[in-house]
């Protein structure tokens, strides 16, 4: 039986060698169509679930506070250029007291490049302070130009003008839901 | 007496053969043995997705074309790879993104004659190669086979994606061309 099988890989050999007769000395050639297909993708994360501006002390009163500096707080992966728009879901609300949430500032600044590579320029890209509002998305962040693991860190301040805001409330911890969007440019 | 007899016996075979021998005819037979090689791409048309985040941001691959590469050498052989262009070519004409961006992953596949023939000790398979224009040498085998397959996957690595951003979306396409030859 093992014979059988041998004499009928022969005759493959044998065969493959009538069909390449006619092919040049320096070898055969056979290809393929690699393709690569292409679509938009686009991703938004938040690097801190919660952050807190401490209002306690007569100097918060008189000169503001802010959150200090929320590393990697937005990071965004885009395929092409992009914006990233803030909005607050509520004013501050403290049971059923409320302040406005325009009282705070969002300050983004370049964070690192967590994606793979060297990181691609980021010379085109327009970095915006904006007040917080309800229901009212503002660009903080425009990009001419897409990338993967864009880190973006965030400080939220409360400033020295809107200080006065926070006087005669209940204490207790004011709070309202923050969402960025990202928006291809 | 007696041995006398037998010597004049075979003395008068001998003639007899000699007139045997006058008759013969010969013939040549030729076995003529050429270099004869084949190479087959079994699947005509391969896929990358770069679809989703996740494939920007970690890279993608096509599936394991199983037994891509199907070779079949009477001779020692070797397999070299180029791609028909140095960039990838999108809606008939050249894009800006590098064919380079792109590795050939290989391994030993099956064989294809039907008889189980292990795969050959000599077989030296470079597990992966960077595309370009140039040919590249991806497996070399010392010794004949039948028929052989080799699995190829295609495959953007998490470092060259940053050529796929900021570019049209749709299928960009580069021709891969596999040469088999003697060593």
């Amino acid at each position: 039986m093992k014979k059988v099988v041998r004499i009928a890989s022969f005759a493959i050999v044998l065969f493959t060698g009538v069909v390449s007769q006619a092919q040049t000395s320096t070898g055969k050639s056979a290809a393929t169509t690699l393709n690569v297909n292409l679509d938009n993708a686009y991703d938004i994360q938040i690097g801190q679930s919660s952050v807190s501006i401490d209002m306690k002390t007569p100097v918060h009163f008189q000169q503001g506070n802010n959150s200090g500096k929320q590393t990697g707080h937005v990071v965004v992966s885009s395929n092409t250029g992009y914006e990233v728009k803030v909005a607050a879901e509520s004013e501050l609300l403290n049971n059923g007291t409320s302040i406005p949430v325009s009282t705070v500032t969002v300050t983004p600044t370049l964070g690192e490049y967590k994606g793979a590579g060297t990181a691609p320029t980021a010379t085109d890209v327009t970095l915006t302070q904006n007040d917080l509002a309800v229901g009212t998305e503002k660009t903080i962040i425009a990009k001419n130009s897409g990338e993967t693991k864009r880190e973006y860190d965030v400080v939220y301040a409360i400033s020295a003008q809107q200080a006065n805001q926070y006087l005669n409330k209940t204490t207790g911890v004011y709070s309202t839901k923050v969402t960025y969007s990202l928006y291809a440019k | 007496m007696k041995l006398n007899s037998h010597f004049i016996l075979i003395a008068l075979m001998t003639p007899i053969l000699i007139i045997g021998q006058i008759k013969t005819a010969q013939t040549q037979v030729n076995v003529t043995i050429a270099q004869a090689q084949s190479i087959t791409i079994t699947q005509p048309s391969v896929d990358i997705q770069l679809t989703q985040m996740a494939h920007y941001i970690s890279g993608n691959t096509s599936s394991v074309q199983t037994n891509h590469i199907n070779v079949g050498s009477t001779t020692n052989y070797q397999v070299s790879v180029k791609a028909e262009s140095d960039f990838l070519s999108f809606n008939g004409s050249n894009s800006t993104i590098p064919v380079n961006t792109i590795a050939l992953q290989t391994t030993m596949g099956s064989d294809l004659t039907g008889s189980n023939t292990p795969a050959s000790a000599t077989t030296i398979i470079t597990p992966s190669v960077t595309l370009g224009s140039a040919d590249t040498i991806v497996i070399k085998n010392a010794v004949a086979e039948g028929a052989r397959g080799y699995n190829v996957t295609y495959a953007i690595p998490a470092t060259k994606t940053i050529y796929y951003l900021n570019k049209p979306t749709g299928t960009y396409t580069a021709t891969v061309i596999y040469t088999l030859a003697s060593q």
